[in-house]
């Protein structure tokens, strides 16, 4: 029953507050009354009863304050009283809320943007089942092996990175087979490969691209991935008679068809082929590379129908490297147990027999990375740049706080008459505490609030920008998932109790006496321990000067690698030129005529007005791929050949991409559509000096990797270009004539490689009107899009170190600012007693000079420590290079005076008058 | 002051709840009635009242309600309730006790220890 009646008062106390305030009110009043009436009948007078009474009563608010307590409704009252308290401080001094709340939220969001970006391209796993049973399957070996041909696609997963052994993720037909059908490791394995070209789907006389994957019957049932509608892909669909199906992913479907139902058993068109829509996905799969989703799945037997890069003869051939696999271990089997298993399998098969890829003591062995986040090539470009990113905000957000906590700190010392006040009429030093925590909360929630806000649109500018400049057209949804808003809210949190902490603590040893006389904070500081209190604050600033100089540092470096890359010669004069490809499926060409298409449309460009010179070539320079092959000196024994860089060219390739012709001649018409050995080869000074040295190379004899016959002869050096990218040195180049095979194309413009655009369009059109245009841009472009990671490096981490720069800047002019009001009463007292303006100008901007020379040197041993984890990123500038550091640390101590100007300003103004007067 | 109060609060309590016993009061008539009934020679400091009938009605053993006093004006009458009259039962039998206990430690005699 006590427990329903204190329930009950509870209950009323909390819900009823504002008429139990009136009743206890009104019995107050009447207790009064009623006494004052007694006196009066005792004979004094009303106002004199009245008065007597009351004061015999007692302070009727501290009678209210323990009944209320009595109620037990203290907390609550309480904290609304903190808020609506802490919400009236604040209001009251607006320039110190903004900043702090800004800082905060600056802080907040960039650690919120970035750690959701990390997290969507590093973290999330496949919607699959179990996504920790699925590896990928790599083989590794001392050497490459001697194949026909291999291709190499991207995400393989890279770990153990070593220059004593090459691994891969492509297999032959042949193997993947036989891991098709293991059980002992594995409950399921599939293929899949991507194809060749970009793939077009037309519904209703309706064209788009889309990406897709062919993949093996038991793709989706290993995966584990369910349909929405219909049914996924199965083992009888990739069977030579099956007839073609396609699934389409959840998004896809929603996007191009409107989420249409009926869409399941209809027909589309694949590179105009018919294909039956079997069914759709569950909705968040879209394929196993993050990034680069796709849209639809083909059987694997079903390829050659829109696709002729791997013919079914590919599949009896062991030494064509092409299929890629992902098995889904079983449960209880270790990813050693299975590698060992697996390796033993796969050594006896590669190494045995006339087709053996492999010599024995190459020691070829399976591996096994884990692909529950599905394969990398996304994840392992940006691993790196996203850590150092993470550092460089993890460090803004440590400014931050700091800058925050010293400004609560300044603010919480100049409060102390309010708070001695407080601590006069009663309050606990529990009550003062809580007090101004529930301040420094409003402020961290408040700057958490607002940080949320710009970390969603910083995450999805980051985001975009990541998708939209790479050579790729990435696609990465971030967002902001529930663990991160509640590590941000954390985060908040403990600034706030941290920041407010120093300042509580401080606020509630308030001595009464000193601080509620006249003088307040000044007399009993300044006596003693005033450097030391003054020293938590200037110590904050220095540690915001050092953090701010590693950012800078950091980014300075970084920025000048971006640089560097950008002025690297390339070898050849990328201006001007205009690079494109052509889609010439569509007109029927088969692949024998490709090779005259190409010069028919070259020899058209060529005269094409506004053109300079045009050709072609297998690949584009600095595209971020290219062609290799091994190669040997005719004459010298098989196991001398080398890995070469190649590249098949069209005419006038070197004239159009402005490559010197040194030495002998280049490619002419005679040399194309001619197939007799040997064929002529042109190399770069760096083969000619790697394979000839200081001997004549004209007329040399060369042969493909092992075999006898003599394939090519030498008849022309050229410059050193870069090929593959602007960071390797420049590799031994063989430049071949291009036969029948697809390629792309480069014209030299004469003035605006794009204005040439419709040009090329028209001359595509006269010579067929079904030939498309594709992917045409410039090569500075091109080149700009291989720099990709170092722009993205350098822009944000030249935003971070601005954000620094600003947040140290107002951390010292809050202080100094600070100090020049604590000491307005002596600068007073020192320009009555006659000191010049200028001394105290230079006792203010000393001040800051000094602190921040403390920072910069303390910054700057850090970042010599710290900037060597950048090497790898770094091109042409050391991680300790003086230039930089000095840049640097000037650019800081210019802010921090300019920082100190205003406040010294104001102390130079001081009336003495006034600040004698001053409290 | 705050010692005070403490020694006196369960002291405090007993008597407004004995006060009460007598009859339904409003605040200044507990007041009125302790001193009445010890005589004059027990006066309540009066601040000290109103949390300690807060705190009562909030452990059960009293409940209020509004009524007209007998200058027509309205106040808050209090009474005491079945638990409150165990309550305080149980206290002055603790309180008994006690008195007895005390005494008899200070009426020892040399010779008895």
């Amino acid at each position: 029953m006590t427990l329903w009646n204190r329930l009950r008062s509870w209950f009323n106390a909390t819900l009823r507050r504002a008429r139990m305030e009136t009743e206890m009110d009104a019995e107050l009043r009447f207790h009064i009354e009623a006494y004052a009436e007694d006196l009066v009948r005792s004979g004094v007078p009303r106002e004199e009863a009245l008065r007597r009474a009351r004061i015999e009563f007692g302070g009727v608010e501290r009678v209210k304050e323990e009944a209320r307590e009595a109620r037990g409704v203290h907390l609550i009252d309480g904290l609304i009283q903190d808020l609506r308290y802490g919400l009236r401080m604040l209001r009251k001094s607006p320039g110190f809320t903004v900043v702090a709340v800004l800082t905060l939220a600056l802080g907040i969001g960039a650690n919120t943007a970035i750690f959701s970006l990390i997290n969507t391209v590093m973290l999330r796993t496949l919607p699959i089942r179990n996504p920790e049973q699925l590896v990928v399957i790599k083989w590794r070996a001392r050497q490459s092996p001697s194949t026909h041909n291999s291709y190499f696609w991207g995400g393989c997963p890279e770990q153990k990175f070593s220059s004593s052994s090459v691994s891969s993720c492509s297999f032959s037909y042949p193997v993947y087979d036989q891991f098709h059908g293991n059980r002992d490791a594995f409950s399921g394995v599939f293929g899949f490969i991507p194809p060749s070209g970009v793939t077009e789907i037309t519904v209703k006389a309706q064209t788009s691209q889309a990406r897709g994957d062919f993949v093996s019957g038991n793709f989706f049932s290993t995966l584990g991935v369910e349909a929405a509608v219909g049914r996924m892909l199965d083992p009888l669909d990739d069977t030579s008679g099956a007839s073609p199906v396609v699934v389409l992913s959840h998004g896809y479907w929603q996007s191009r068809f409107g989420s249409d139902p009926s869409l399941v058993g209809k027909t589309i068109l694949l590179n105009g082929i018919p294909f039956t829509v079997s069914g759709v996905a569950a909705p968040g799969f879209v394929g196993l590379e993050t990034g680069v989703p796709r849209q639809f799945w083909v059987a694997f037997a079903a390829r050659y129908r829109i696709d002729d890069r791997f013919p079914k003869e590919r599949e009896t051939d062991a030494k064509s490297e092409w299929m890629q696999m992902m098995g889904r271990l079983k449960p209880g089997v270790t990813v050693q147990q299975a590698e060992a298993a697996l390796s033993t399998m796969f050594a006896s098969t590669v190494t045995s027999g006339p087709d053996a890829l492999f010599k024995p003591e190459l020691q070829p062995q399976i591996e096994l990375p884990g692909a529950s986040r599905g394969l990398t090539s996304l994840r392992q470009e940006f691993s790196k740049p996203l850590f150092v990113l993470m550092t460089a905000v993890g460090l803004i957000l440590l400014i931050a706080c700091a800058n925050v906590a010293g400004l609560m700190l300044a603010r919480a010392v100049a409060r102390e008459k309010e708070l001695a006040v407080r601590f006069a009429l009663g309050a606990g030093p529990c009550r003062i505490v809580r007090q101004l925590l529930t301040e420094s909360l409003m402020l961290a929630v408040a700057g958490g609030g607002l940080g949320i806000l710009f970390a969603y649109w910083g995450a999805r500018s980051l985001a975009e920008f990541l998708a939209s400049s790479g050579e790729e057209a990435w696609e990465i949804n971030v967002n902001i998932d529930p663990r991160i808003l509640a590590f941000t809210i954390g985060i908040s949190c403990l600034v706030g109790i941290f920041s407010g902490l120093a300042p509580a603590l401080r606020g509630s040893g308030v001595d009464l006496i000193p601080a509620l006389k006249q003088r307040g904070s000044e007399s009993k500081r300044s006596t003693r321990g005033r450097e030391r209190r003054f020293g938590l604050g200037a110590a904050l600033v220095v540690a915001q000067v050092a953090t701010s100089i590693l950012v800078l540092a950091g980014a300075g470096l970084l920025v000048r690698t971006l640089v560097n890359l950008r002025g690297t010669n390339t070898g050849f004069d990328a201006r001007n030129i205009l690079l494109f490809d052509i889609d010439a499926r569509l007109t029927g060409n088969k692949r024998s005529k490709l090779g005259n298409l190409y010069r028919d449309v070259q020899r058209r460009l060529a005269s094409a007005p506004g053109v300079v010179s045009a050709s072609y070539s297998s690949t584009t320079l600095l595209s971020g791929s290219n062609m290799d092959t091994m190669l040997r000196i005719t004459d010298a024994p098989v196991e001398s050949a080398v890995s070469v860089d190649e590249l098949p060219v069209g005419p006038d390739f070197f004239q159009t991409m402005g490559i010197p012709a040194l030495i002998g001649r280049t490619f002419s018409a005679a040399d194309y559509g001619n197939s007799g050995k040997p064929q002529p080869m042109v190399i770069n000074q760096a083969f000619a000096r790697r394979f000839f040295g200081k001997q004549k190379p004209l007329g040399r004899l060369l042969s493909e990797g092992d075999t006898k016959t003599l394939d090519y002869e030498v008849v022309g050096i050229v410059g050193d270009t870069k090929y593959n990218s602007l960071r390797e040195e420049v590799a031994p180049t063989a430049y071949l004539p291009m036969g029948p095979q697809p390629g792309s194309f480069e014209i030299r413009a004469a003035v605006d490689p794009r204005a040439l655009i419709p040009t090329v369009r028209r001359v595509l059109a006269e010579l067929d009107s079904n030939l498309v245009l594709l992917n045409a841009k410039t090569q500075i472009e091109q080149i700009d899009q291989g720099l990709y990671q170092e722009r993205l490096l350098a822009n944000l981490s030249s935003l971070f170190a601005a954000l620094a720069l600003v947040l140290a800047c107002i951390g010292l002019y809050g202080l100094l600012s600070y100090e020049v009001t604590r000491r307005t009463h002596e600068i007073g007292v020192r320009m009555a007693l006659g000191a010049e303006q200028s001394s105290v100008l230079r006792l203010v901007v000393g001040k800051g000079i000094a602190l921040t020379l403390l920072g910069i040197t303390s910054g700057i041993a850090a970042a010599m420590g710290v900037t060597r984890y950048l090497e790898a990123m770094l091109y042409g500038v050391k991680p300790v290079d003086p230039g930089t550091f000095m840049c640097v640390a000037t650019l800081l101590l210019a802010v921090a005076v300019a920082a100190s100007y205003i406040p010294a300003r104001r102390a130079m103004r001081v009336d003495p008058m006034v600040a004698l007067r001053y409290e | 002051m705050d010692k005070q109060l403490e020694l006196l609060q369960g002291t405090l309590d007993m008597l407004i709840l004995k006060a009460v016993s007598l009859g339904p009061l409003h605040g200044y008539g507990v007041l009125l009635r302790i001193q009445q009934i010890s005589k004059d020679r027990l006066e309540i400091q009066q601040g000290s009242l109103y949390p300690a009938l807060y705190r009562l009605e909030h452990q059960g053993w009293i409940v209020s309600e509004w009524g007209e006093s007998e200058n027509k004006r309205k106040a808050k009458y209090y009474r005491l309730t079945a638990a409150g009259k165990r309550k305080l039962q149980t206290e002055s039998e603790k309180w008994n006790r006690m008195a007895d206990l005390i005494a008899g430690i200070l009426d020892t005699k040399p010779e008895e220890v």
